[in-house]
């Protein structure tokens, strides 16, 4: 189970090709280049953060062609000719905060923050599936995501204000 | 927590796929979802030296629902079975299954013939196809086979896939099951959203006519996850319901026949004693709530 | 010196209507970077060409390392370094331990005693290289028997140290007031034997270090998730054998969390120093990944077994309390080990017993070591004594809660001196109490305990039900006592108060060209919010807006040696510094602007972020003072720190603890809880299906923060009580390596938090607050345990043994006689329940490499 003894120089690498955050990248990869160590470090794309790389706490989420993806459970050889979202994609023009996050802020929703750009990321898939969710589909849009700081209380309210700015058209509070 | 360095396939025909298979044999792992892979290829405890990654294969992607038939292609993921009207009607025990793994980014992703080829005694799939008497349907260079679920489980994650085999998918023949007149029902004991269940149960009934106050149990099947090295089916405690409208006697007689038929493995806060107990208990949980949904 | 622009944020619910910032929920600084992805974490740096170093762990719990091979590391090309304990021992020291006399290097030295514990570090280009080195390190190992539990190392068959000659390191039987009497005179005798399961915080961001070595300077500088890092700084500089000014530590202001536990993180930080200085000052980083994190890292917290016993009389008044516990800490007694004399700061919780006795042992094993966590061993403590106070209610027929209430500590008695010397500064327990009762009065009148519906549900074999009671939070601890392991105890009894030395809390502030204010903290934090907090104080000190307040944050270099952010200490001590400070620099100002004018400064003041001249004709705002300051000669007019004191320190009530090194907690928050409960007997589960709680922290500074802080210290209660727990199996070998195994609360197992607020403020500190950072952790492990014993005690059933997971669950109710298959009507289930017959092992889980079902 271990790896040759004589080990290789060259490792293979991988030609990939992808949308990230809407620009076009193309990069040379180790095809057991996971997508968050690529997100993070070839891309600097720090706000992807990485929790336990075993797919259960969520810090990781990003989204691949709109839907939710562990990012640590999915190689980068993989996202080839896929568009992927990070929490980055979602801030606006001149730093304007997109109305999940301005949520997420004005409702105290993150304390230590590590966890919140995958809660971000998913509530972003939550709301686009379901734009009125009630305390129960949260729970459930969410169950893929861990928190250790804010026992979920406030991420309720976060998801419920951003789900009612989205009704808006707008978002209200902040300058954003 | 970073894998060992392996050579990248990426077939883009079920052909392509099984000659990569066939060619590398024992050398190579195949990629679905990634879901579980993932996690032992980063602890290392998977090295393959090849990794045939089947996410590009759109033909073993989708749900058919056809005559009495259930189609579910291996690549198809949860998210996909969870929210399938068509099987929701035809074997809703299917999206039931699904939509209680994880979370959604991990449903998003995990896929229907991962589970079935991982064969975790824990896993929702197996024991619903166990539950269904499903088939599971195999691809090699050499064609095509089929083999009961219920003897494709061979132990812990130990199944009768052969190293040149791939799962295309799984299906269901579910003429025993007319909607009118049957229910069906997955429920686990699950301490977190992000673990595996402790003990899962799968049940399916059919009564005779759902309009009468206590219609009688025509056919019943029941299967449970954790409670022994594979799907466990409990053919007495289907014999117990089967024949009579069910009631508090034969429901215990599920639990009786479901703790002498378990036979579980020890585990961190559940020991064989209580998976045993828990199992009994989800075992009669299960058939009333399919009961229940069969009485309309 | 690390940087964080405080970025203005439009504040519309803190505009400044009122007179004062402190006390309004500010929305956070910090927020913005985090939720746009931009903070900077420790995983987050990696100056260029930094290498990353990867360890080699011991598989087995308790062996002597034959041998190390690492020629096929070194031969891989992608290989820069390997090091192992014979390399540390020829450069560098043994890591500082938390008892003296026991040498512990970096990296096993002959010899491992925990699974997991790291043998050799290699550093290789990046981390998948590194492990792929790491791989080729050939360890051959002499296994010898491990010592998997407490009971069995206390027998010391088996050292886990052997030039120790014991397993029991450290151990104390203190004795207040007569408890001997009291036992032997009360009309009842009430014992409990209770266990609390081995969890820890577990923060989402697991630790890291980058260091570079300089050879030029022959310094450090590393930057590291390490907490208290002006105060643990010495486990680093004595580890490498330099100067504390030669060794810069700095904290980024964002931390994934912490909750105590990366106290302990030298080892890491030691070993990337080493690796940097070795390779001539390449930088090299090392994050931890999460297996190791929960199976090696260092952070596991209290595993305990309590037999405590309770005097009490007919009418139901306790007269004494006797606490005996043994604590796992693991195979090092690593800095922090008070843990296990903390509970002495809240020896009798809210209870008036005057005799108690209080002993424990602190027990070595096969199993990682300890650090502190979010309670720092009160919440076990809390636990047992709410498990026997119940026991007694029971055996004396009385009503829990009315039991409970009769023994109060009632307002008149405050400041209240407990019996082991510490003081709680100000409360109104019963008050609590009825609050707490009042809130969940409609719940027993048609709703969650109705008796009908709490009937209804039994039909089922669900059982209900809640059990208030007030839990205290002891805040803002002196310094002087943590050492009293390491201090001669027996000429304690010699020392007058005045022995004792407290470190302050040190905050500086200056005005910038733009006139905003920047101010720097002595302190780290891992998401508390102190940002926030200190522009809020300052911003009322200074008579500014909080978002022109600007905080920095000091390496351990540049900071002085002092506490840091634990111990609910913050809230208090940055109160007390950042008025202090404002002071002097609202003087500075006025002594700079009275210069400039060539007035008297008598003849100027201080008001609203600028200084006026008093005869009304002239006014020099922030920005006029930076820019006289800097044409300036000599001192600063537009700086100044402070070093606030420990406000303990003023108050003769604490004389005697002080002298004594007696724990020194002199705010004591509280919280009156009553979860509501809901076990299903027929599988052990139990659901809390509503969380109500009433919260005291005197002064809130910031309502919205203080909240959070509950919020989350509550699921970490929950949790601790119902999911969390580091198993090993007979072998030593940790069960629980993933989060998988180790299962920390999702959103489907917290329940609605009710929550409500009562206000005492503190008579102690400046601004009435008191420490709140634990609160949650603290009391509510023990309010859910006593709500499980109030729902089962039909069937004689209680939670003796946290997390009450439902196979522990079952197991007390097979042996009470109930179910599984139980609907309630057989009633056939009735035995006298209590805390003794506890089985001694879980099982052994087969730590099968199954990952999880149906993900693939």
């Amino acid at each position: 189970m271990s790896v040759d003894d004589t080990p290789q120089t060259e490792p293979p690498t991988e030609e990939i090709s992808l949308t990230v955050n809407g620009e076009t990248v193309s990069a040379e990869v180790e095809p057991r280049l996971k997508l968050s160590d690529f997100l993070r470090r070839e891309q600097g794309l720090r706000g992807v953060r990485v929790g336990c790389e075993h797919g259960v706490c969520g810090a990781c989420t990003v989204l691949v062609d709109g839907k939710g993806v562990k990012s640590c459970l999915m190689l980068a050889v993989q996202a080839d000719g896929s568009e992927i979202t990070t929490v980055e994609g979602l801030t606006g023009d001149g730093g304007a905060l997109h109305p999940i996050q301005e949520a997420f802020h004005e409702t105290h929703a993150l304390q230590c923050g590590f966890c919140t750009s995958g809660f971000v990321v998913a509530t972003k898939e939550l709301l686009e599936e379901n734009p009125d969710p009630d305390r129960d589909a949260i729970e459930h849009g969410l169950a893929d995501n861990v928190c250790r700081c804010t026992g979920y209380q406030n991420i309720y309210e976060a998801v419920e204000r951003a789900a009612d700015y989205a009704d808006e058209g707008s978002h209200g509070g902040g300058d954003g | 927590m970073k894998p060992a360095q392996f050579e990248y396939h990426r077939p883009d025909t079920v052909q392509e796929a099984v000659e990569l298979l066939d060619e590398m044999e024992h050398r190579a792992e195949l990629m679905a979802g990634n879901q579980s892979l993932g996690i032992m290829l980063s602890t290392r405890l998977a090295t393959p030296e090849n990794v045939i990654d089947i996410n590009r294969l759109d033909a073993l992607s989708g749900i058919e629902v056809a005559d009495d038939r259930v189609r579910v292609g291996a690549m198809t993921r949860h998210r996909e079975i969870e929210r399938s009207d068509a099987l929701g009607r035809a074997v809703p025990m299917l999206p039931e299954a699904a939509e209680q793994i994880a979370g959604p980014a991990v449903r998003n992703r995990g896929t229907f013939g991962g589970s079935i080829g991982e064969a975790d005694p824990a896993g929702n799939y197996p024991c619903a196809m166990a539950a269904l008497d499903g088939t599971i349907h195999l691809r090699s260079v050499d064609g095509e086979r089929e083999v009961p679920a219920d003897e494709f489980f061979i132990a812990h994650m130990f199944t009768e896939l052969e190293e040149n085999e791939l799962i295309v998918g799984g299906s269901v023949d579910c003429s025993p099951w007319p909607s009118e007149r049957s229910g069906m029902a997955f429920d686990e004991l699950k301490r977190a959203a992000q673990t595996w269940p402790t003990v899962s149960a799968a049940a399916a009934v059919r009564v005779d006519d759902p309009g009468a106050g206590d219609p009688t149990v025509e056919e019943a099947r029941l299967a449970l996850a954790n409670a022994a090295d594979v799907p466990l089916g409990v053919p007495d405690a289907e014999d117990a319901v089967e024949g009579e409208p069910l009631s508090e006697g034969s429901l215990e007689a599920v639990a009786e026949a479901t703790m002498a038929a378990a036979d579980p493995e020890d585990e961190m806060h559940a020991d064989a004693e209580f998976k045993t107990e828990a199992a009994a208990e989800y075992a009669r949980r299960a058939i009333r709530t399919a009961y229940e949904r069969a009485s309309g | 010196m690390s940087g964080s622009e405080a970025a203005p944020d439009a504040e519309p619910e803190a505009a400044p209507e009122s007179e004062s910032f402190t006390g309004q929920s500010v929305r956070r600084f910090e927020d913005r970077r985090i939720l746009t992805g931009e903070a900077e974490y420790i995983h987050d740096k990696a100056p260029e060409g930094t290498l990353e170093l990867a360890l080699v762990r011991s598989v087995h719990a308790h062996a002597e390392i034959e041998s190390i091979d690492t020629a096929k590391a070194e031969d891989h090309p992608d290989c820069e370094l390997v090091l192992t304990a014979e390399d540390l021992k020829e450069h560098y020291n043994p890591q500082p331990c938390g008892l003296n006399g026991f040498e512990e290097w970096s990296l096993a030295d002959g010899k491992v005693r925990f699974a997991g514990e790291p043998i050799a570090a290699v550093v290789a280009r990046d981390r998948y290289a590194a492990e792929d080195v790491a791989e080729l390190v050939n360890v051959r190992y002499d296994k010898l028997p491990p010592v998997a539990g407490a009971s069995e190392a206390r027998k010391d068959e088996v050292l886990v140290h052997e030039d120790e000659g014991t397993n029991v390191p450290d151990s104390e039987h203190l004795t207040f007031g007569d408890p001997g009497i009291a036992f032997e005179e009360a009309d009842h005798v009430v014992e409990g034997e209770y266990s609390w399961g081995r969890v820890s915080g577990v923060p989402l961001e697991t630790a890291g270090a980058v260091a570079e070595y300089d050879p030029e300077g022959d310094t450090f500088h590393i930057d590291c998730n390490i907490q208290l890092h002006t105060l643990v700084d010495d486990t680093v500089f004595e580890t490498l054998g330099y100067d504390p000014d030669d060794v810069y530590i700095n904290v980024p202001p964002d931390v994934g969390g912490s909750f105590g536990t990366k106290i302990a993180i030298h080892r890491y930080v030691n070993l990337v120093a080493m690796a940097s200085h070795q390779l001539g000052g390449t930088p090299v980083k090392f994050v931890e990944d999460r297996v190791e994190n929960l199976q090696g890292g260092d952070v596991h917290c209290s595993e305990r077994d309590y037999r405590v016993r309770l005097a009490v009389d007919d009418d139901g008044t306790m007269r004494g309390l006797d606490v005996f516990f043994t604590d796992d800490f693991g195979a090092w007694p690593h800095y922090p080990i008070n843990q296990v004399l903390k509970p002495l700061s809240v020896l009798t919780n809210s209870y008036h017993i005057d005799h108690a006795e209080y002993e424990y042992e602190l027990v070595l094993t096969n199993k990682t070591a300890q650090t502190a966590y979010r309670g720092f061993g009160v919440d076990p403590h809390h636990y047992a004594l709410e498990m026997v106070v119940d026991e007694a209610a029971r055996e004396l027929g009385m009503d829990p809660t009315e039991f409970r209430r009769q023994n109060l500590i009632d307002p008149d008695q405050m400041p209240y001196v407990l019996p082991s010397k510490n003081v709680y500064d100000s409360g109104d327990y019963p008050e609590a109490l009825r609050r707490i009762e009042a809130m969940i009065e409609d719940e027993r009148d048609g709703g969650l305990l109705d008796p009908e519906v709490v009937a209804e549900k039994r039909k089922e074999g669900k059982y209900r039900g809640t059990q208030p009671s007030v839990v205290i939070e002891p805040g803002v601890s002196g310094s002087d006592w943590t050492d009293r392991q390491r201090s001669d105890r027996d000429a304690l009894a010699d020392r007058t108060p005045d022995d004792a030395d407290e470190l302050p809390e040190h905050l500086r502030a200056e005005v910038a060209e733009d006139g905003t204010v920047r101010a720097y903290l002595a302190t780290d934090s891992s998401g508390q919010g102190h940002q926030t907090l200190v522009a809020q104080l300052l911003a009322d000190e200074l008579g500014i807006l909080p978002s022109d307040v600007a905080v920095d944050y000091l390496d351990s270099v540049d900071a002085p040696t002092e506490y840091g952010s634990a111990a609910s200490r913050m809230a208090v001590m940055l109160s007390g510094a950042a008025e202090g400070v404002g002071e002097e620099l609202r003087e500075n100002l006025v002594e700079l602007a009275a210069d400039y004018w060539g007035v008297d400064p008598g003849d100027v003041s201080y008001r609203d972020g600028g200084v006026d001249r008093v005869d009304g004709d002239d006014r020099l705002e922030l920005s006029d003072l930076a820019d006289v300051d800097a044409v300036r000669l000599g001192e600063s007019g537009t700086y100044a720190e402070f070093d606030y004191p420990h406000p303990a320190r003023d108050v003769p009530e604490f004389d005697e603890a002080f002298a004594r090194k007696y724990p020194v907690y002199p705010t004591a928050a509280y919280g009156a809880n009553a979860p509501i409960v809901e076990v299903d007997v027929n599988t052990g589960e139990v659901d809390i299906l509503e969380f109500y709680t009433v919260r005291d922290c005197g002064t809130m500074l910031n309502p919205m923060i203080v909240e959070g802080q509950a919020h989350g210290g509550i699921a970490q209660g929950i949790g601790a009580a119902l999911m969390e727990e580091f198993a090993y199996d007979d072998n030593a070998q940790p069960t629980a390596t993933t989060l998988f195994e180790y299962l920390l609360p999702s959103i489907k197992n917290v329940p609605d938090i009710e929550m409500d607020h009562t206000v005492t403020p503190s008579p102690f500190t400046e601004t009435g607050a008191k420490g709140v950072g634990e609160g949650g952790m603290i009391d509510a492990p023990a309010s859910v345990a006593t709500a499980i014993n109030a729902a089962l005690d039909p069937l004689g059933v209680t939670a003796d043994r946290l997390p009450f997971t439902p196979d522990r669950a079952r197991r007390r109710l097979r042996e009470a006689g109930v179910g599984p298959g139980t609907d309630g009507e057989g009633g056939d289930a009735v035995t006298d329940g209590g805390g003794s017959g506890r089985g001694s092992h879980d099982g052994r889980f087969d730590h099968a490499d199954s990952a999880g079902g149906d993900r693939r």
